[in-house]
Parts: C-alpha cells; structure tokens; sequence
C-alpha cells in the first residue's frame, strides 16, 4: 500500500515535472484515438448496413412437381449441409401463393382464382447465407441437384453492394489497428525520451536496491495515464458528434434501407473502447520503452 | 564478512582491472582501500555492488558469492549494502527526508516504521534540522552527510564509501570520516573507504589495503601509507 502510493505520487509527480512530454503525447493520443473513433463508427455502422443488407438475400430454390414429400425432404437435406449455408425454409405451394398476392398489395386478389388444385406455382425452400460465403457459388451447387427446377438468388447489385461494405468495414478496422500501433510507438517514444532525462534517477534507485518493477511502476503509470487522458477528449467528441450526426441525418444514412445504428448504447460502446484503448496502448508502450532500457544494464 | 579469493577482472575491451586479488575482512572492520586512478578501486567496488562479475575468483560478501548471484537477487543483495559516492548521488526534487526515506521504501518497511527510522539516522548524521531541506540548499558536507544517512538507513552489513571525502576541505573531510566512524561502532557497520585522500589515511589511522595496477600492494594493519600514492 505504502509502495503504491508512492508509485501513484511519482507518477503524478512525473506528468507535472515533464509536462511539455505529457502534453504533447496526449495531443498525440488525442489525434490518434480521434481518428480511431471515425474509422469505428464508420466501421461499425456500415457492419449493420451490411447485415441488414445480408438479411435479405437469399436463395429461392423452386421444386420440381414430380418430388414427393419424402424426396423433398431428402433434397432440403442435402441443401443444408453445403459449405455457407445457415438456415433453409421450406415454403410449400400454398404459401408461396400467399407470398405472390401479398406481393402485389391490394391488387393481388386476383390472382386469388389461382388457389387450391389450379395453384401453378411449386414447393420451394428459401435459403439463407452465412455472412462472407459466396451466394452465387452455392445457387450454382444447388442448381445442379436433382429436383430442383430453378434457383436464383437476389441479384448481382446487392451482392456487389456487400462485397463493397464489407471492404469499407475491413479496410476501417485495419485502420484501426494501424493507428493504435502509432499510438503505441507515439507513447513510447515519450516515455523513453522521459528515461533519457531520468537516467541518474534511475541509477540512483539501482543503487539503493530497487527492483526492475519498483522503477518501472511510477513510468508504466505515467503512459497509462497519458494514454486515458488521450482518450478523454474523443469520447466526447465521439459522444456529441455522433448524437449531432444522428439527428442531422434522422437516424438514416442515404436512404431508409441504410438505419444508422441508435445513439445509446452505441456511443457509450465506443466510448469505453476508446478509454481501453487509450490505456492499454498508454500501458504498453511505456512498458515497453522501460523495460527495453531496464535490460541493458545489470 | 568480506572475501575475495585470486579474483581477476578483464572488461570485454580487453582491460585488465584486477589481477590475483586476495583479501579477508571481519564483520565490523573499518578499511580504507588507497590507490591511485587506474589501480582498480571502482572495479573492486563494482564486484562488490554487483554491477560486474569477476572473470575470475571468488567474491563473498556476507555469505553471498557475487559471482553466482542470479540477476533477479541483484537488488535485495543491494539493500544489504550501503554506497556512498563522491558525487552524492541525491535526488535533487526530494528532500533531506524523502531521500532517505526512499531507500526504506525500497525496502518496503511499513511507513510508521520507516519514519522513525529516518529520524534516527538523520539525528545520527547530524542533519535533524535540514529534513525538510533540498540538496541544493546544502553545504557539500551535509549532502555527503545526507547519502551517508540513506546508505545506512537500511542498517546494511557492508558500508562502502566511494571517495566521501573527495570534494570536501581537510575539515569537512575529517567530520566526514568521524561519521563513518561513530557509524562503524554504533551500528556495528563493516566500513570500506576507498579513497585516495592520504592525508586522511594517516591521520585517522584505520587498516589500509593499497592497491596499484590492479594488484594488492600493501595490507597495513596499523594503518597510515606513505608510498607515493
């Protein structure tokens, strides 16, 4: 307890006595992690897109009329255990009739005649794909099974559409990553020019008979520290832009199929990644940067 | 309490600081180590602060063989020495009292415990009255007074003083060495002086090891020296 007060009070001490350091490595953090909360948003919304997106498209496969029950179920089987598939529905005639007139609003009654014996549509399965599998790969699979009359799936736009989203998304959590790797380097790039300045101090505390972690605390607490304080101004940032943004936009993005995702809790998620890794990059970097120097000398 | 047993110590770059070193000290011994630059004092007392390894020999301090000791021991080993360097080596931020204190918390002895042991060794030194005081509102001797009172702070076995002396008048000096004596008898601290500081040596006569070229040249249990040091 004693040793962690006085390695909380140096730390402290520390942050004021190379404040030039500390304020330009929040600065630092701050333009780091602020740029890290963009690519987030963007990143993360445009994975809800994507998966609404996703939701929809699906393989209708029409069944031949010559299947029976047990063929159909045999063929439902078959389907479902293809590479990427994730759920298959079956949609009997009947059903498929009542899909057909809703499809057609109030007009649709006509085709009302239709029902019972005269229906001339078939038995169909719907079927949904995982997210990333190639949706034209397995209608072509499916296409190929006996039984099966016709298979389509919901067009090249949309799948071009995910592709699209789905390089957005990846290309904003690379981005991610990149940037907290220089926060990291920013981070311990301070420290260690802090180490510089501390050279004597930390021969001094060798000489009294201090551990490598007695010197390391009071540093690792200082990046720490840095690297929460980084992260205060873009979650406020993050807090009232997005909720601006939000309402500006009227909760849509383009048009209404795009919902971006609700303010609350999404901005707090955010937030609290933000303060994570605005201390884990702060604790990394100054343990890195001190322990690097604490290993060369006995 | 001390021994050092045909040590030899070669630096990488091929430098030859000890040769062939033999030495035994008894628990509570005051010893004055003399030489000139270059005889192999900081390297002595470099294998004894186990900042080096001997190339070669034996190194004991206290039971402990420096030689063997592994890295992770190096700074409890420590906290059963105290040094005291020339250049004070005092944390200029800290006070009189937070200097001294530092040491204990190295040691993590309960803070109560702690206190009391800084006034103590303050009042030892003399220096009761400075507490508050920072290094640089100091005199050289108060400072070297200062270090003394955080070297033994933790009532080490092993006192080593490296040139305590050396920046302070033939007065001071003498004040200095007075210290490290009440020390010696008070708190039962083996003493080892390095100094070249000849006036001191034959003045307050103490044992003197006197080492030249890195070899022992004379062991005067009777003290002074008056080679040409």
């Amino acid at each position: 307890m004693f040793r962690l007060t006085r390695h909380i009070k140096e730390a402290f001490y520390g942050l004021i006595r190379h404040g030039g350091m500390t304020f330009s490595s929040v600065l630092a953090v701050t333009i780091t992690l602020t740029l890290m909360s963009f690519f987030l948003m963007i990143s993360m919304n445009v994975r809800q897109i994507t998966q609404t997106v996703q939701g929809e498209v699906q393989i209708h496969v029409s069944i031949s009329n010559l299947f029976d029950t047990e063929s159909i179920q045999g063929l439902g089987d078959q389907i479902e255990i293809l590479d990427g598939v994730s759920k298959v529905t079956f949609s009997d005639k009947d059903n498929e009739l009542d899909k057909f007139i809703a499809s057609y609003g109030a007009e649709g009654s006509i085709f009302e005649m239709y029902r019972g014996d005269k229906n001339p549509l078939k038995n169909a399965y719907i079927v949904e794909v995982e997210e990333g599998f190639d949706i034209k790969l397995i209608t072509e699979q499916i296409r190929v099974f006996v039984g099966v009359d016709k298979a389509d799936y919901g067009g090249e736009n949309t799948i071009k559409l995910i592709q699209f989203m789905n390089g957005i998304r990846d290309v904003g959590l690379i981005l991610v990553i990149i940037l907290s790797s220089l926060a990291i380097f920013l981070i311990a790039n301070t420290i260690k020019i802090t180490i510089q300045s501390r050279l004597d101090e930390i021969s001094i505390l060798r000489t009294l008979g201090a551990t490598n972690s007695f010197i390391r605390a009071p540093m690792v607490l200082e990046g720490l520290t840095i690297g929460f304080m980084g992260s205060l101004f873009p979650i406020v940032l993050t807090i009232f832009g997005y909720e601006w943004l939000y309402k500006l936009l009227g909760g849509f993005m383009v048009s209404e199929l795009f919902v971006l995702r609700p303010v609350y809790p999404f901005v707090l998620q955010i937030s609290y990644l933000l303060a994570i890794l605005g201390v884990v990059v702060g604790l990394i970097g100054s343990f890195i940067s001190v322990t690097r120097y604490l290993h060369i000398k006995r | 309490m001390l021994k050092l047993k045909e040590v030899y110590k070669t630096y990488k770059n091929g430098v030859n600081a000890l040769y062939n070193v033999n030495l035994f000290i008894e628990q509570g011994e005051f010893i004055y180590i003399i030489g000139p630059t270059g005889s192999g004092k900081s390297t002595l007392i470099k294998l004894l602060d186990a900042e080096e390894r001997p190339t070669k020999g034996l190194v004991e301090v206290a039971g402990i063989d420096i030689g063997k000791l592994r890295q992770s021991r190096i700074p409890k080993y420590r906290r059963y020495i105290g040094v005291v360097f020339q250049d004070y080596k005092l944390l200029a931020k800290k006070t009189v009292f937070e200097n001294v204190m530092l040491a204990l918390q190295i040691g993590n002895m309960p803070l109560l415990e702690a206190r009391t042991r800084v006034r103590e060794v303050l009042e030892l030194v003399g220096l009761s009255d400075k507490a508050n005081s920072y290094p640089n509102q100091l005199s050289g001797g108060q400072q070297q007074r200062c270090v003394i009172a955080r070297a033994i702070a933790n009532k080490p076995k092993l006192l080593i003083a490296d040139e305590p002396t050396g920046n302070l008048d033939f007065v001071k000096a003498k004040e200095i060495i007075l210290l490290l004596e009440k020390i010696n008898k008070e708190e039962r601290t083996t003493l080892l002086i390095v100094t070249h500081d000849v006036d001191i040596v034959n003045t307050m006569r103490k044992r003197t090891i006197a080492l030249e070229d890195g070899h022992i040249v004379a062991d005067l249990k009777e003290g002074g020296y008056h080679s040409n040091v």
